[in-house]
């Protein structure tokens, strides 16, 4: 099963190949929870919502036509469910795209960089993001995203997705700024 | 002179893609937009590292978050045989009309090694009867042919349980975790989990207390039976 690309085994899925799905899952279950884990801030809940993103993979793999690659399909499962959970929260009384706006001032980098080096002041910095921006750069950084893909996993036209990032990044500035970083940049 | 409204400045149209640039996701056409611009723009270079040192570091952050538990994919797996015994039994045809259809798709020499396979596996359970009904002769003493004499995988008290199709993994995981449940085997025949309910040998009575807590769940079981306890 190694060498079998992901659309095959989505097929293979759609057919009932339970070991189809134990390659999938070995292939892909740890970026979908990482992706899961830095847009709640929740490992358990994370792991809950692993298995129903992967839950659904198994279910809907017949409905996977091929217009996006796996992994986008993926994510994109895992952020609507992601978001779904963070509805249910109950201090989530915000609208949660509202709510993922919001900073997180738990970590607030003022306090935190003092000491640190440079690259662990922008490891913080980007752990202090909100969720939007976070999902975007983790979307493009980590999981290797092409424009067009990142549009796809969040839903908005592809512009937007180059403006957010760009934002995102402009807010990594400031707060590294904050930490008394200036990195020149925007 | 008249005033012009303050706007925030529009970003770069180069610094909008540069962090593609980092990670060989642009397409084409922009590829060469910012090789074109690299090559006559010192500043971007120096922009193109910033999103590098951004990309290392977010790759950093990423990986130091670990990897899913083995229960979570125990949880899913459970939920998926779940799903496969539900189909089946919904299916008008059963395994043997499959099997049919496996056998009919080999060729002849292929059935052929199958036959002569399977006279083997039949040879052999009867040399197994026979080894078994000689050692009965010579002493009182039986196991159970599902998981002989208990060793250190057979020890504690344990369970049958089939999930309901419809059960999350949530439920399955926090049901378990509530019940100080754990997976030790399975899938069975019919998608069925054996669970090992204490490490040590509780009472029928609190193998039935830990099952009913199961049972009370609405949507997560479809069976939940204690194990035949082997007879010493």
């Amino acid at each position: 099963m190694r060498d079998i690309p992901d659309a095959d085994l989505v097929a293979r899925i759609a057919r009932g190949d339970r070991a189809a799905m134990q390659a999938l899952y070995a292939r892909h279950a740890t970026a979908v929870y990482r992706f899961l884990v830095r847009l709640l801030r929740d490992a358990a809940g994370a792991e809950d919502l692993v298995s129903d993103v992967f839950f659904d993979v198994w279910q809907q793999a017949g409905r996977y036509e091929g217009r996006a690659s796996v992994t986008t399909w993926m994510l994109s499962i895992a952020r609507f469910k992601a978001l779904s959970a963070l509805r249910r929260r109950p201090h989530a009384a915000l609208d949660p795209e509202t709510a993922e706006a919001v900073p997180d001032e738990a970590d607030t980098p003022e306090t935190v960089l003092q000491k640190a080096g440079k690259s662990e002041a922008l490891r913080r910095c980007i752990a202090a993001l909100s969720a939007e921006h976070r999902m975007v750069v983790d979307l493009v950084y980590y999981h290797d995203l092409s424009v067009e893909e990142v549009a796809q996993v969040l839903a908005i036209p592809a512009g937007t997705v180059k403006t957010r990032l760009f934002h995102a990044r402009k807010r990594l500035s400031e707060h590294l700024l904050a930490a008394g970083i200036d990195r020149g940049w925007p | 002179m008249p005033s012009t409204p303050k706007t925030p400045p529009e970003p770069d149209d180069l610094d909008l893609i540069l962090p593609w640039r980092t990670t060989g996701r642009l397409d084409p056409a922009d590829s060469a937009r910012i090789e074109a611009a690299l090559a006559r723009d010192p500043d971007l270079a120096r922009r193109l590292a910033i999103a590098e040192a951004e990309r290392d570091e977010t790759i950093a952050v990423n990986e130091a978050i670990g990897a899913p538990s083995r229960a979570a994919r125990d949880a899913l797996f459970a939920r998926i045989d779940a799903d496969l015994a539900a189909q089946a039994g919904r299916s008008p045809r059963g395994w043997l009309a499959r099997l049919g259809e496996a056998l009919s798709g080999l060729s002849p020499p292929a059935l052929a090694g199958l036959g002569l396979a399977a006279c083997l596996v039949i040879l052999g359970q009867a040399g197994l009867l026979a080894g078994a009904l000689l050692q009965e002769r010579g002493g009182p003493a039986y196991e159970t042919a599902s998981h002989g004499g208990g060793g250190a995988a057979g020890a504690g008290s344990h369970a049958l349980v089939a999930f309901a199709p419809g059960a999350s993994a949530a439920q399955i995981a926090e049901a378990l975790r509530e019940t100080g449940a754990v997976i030790v085997d399975g899938p069975l025949p019919g998608g069925v989990f054996r669970i090992r309910l204490a490490t040590g040998r509780l009472d029928p009575a609190a193998v039935e207390a830990a099952l009913d807590k199961l049972r009370a769940r609405p949507g997560l079981v479809q069976l939940a039976l204690p194990e035949a306890v082997p007879a010493r």
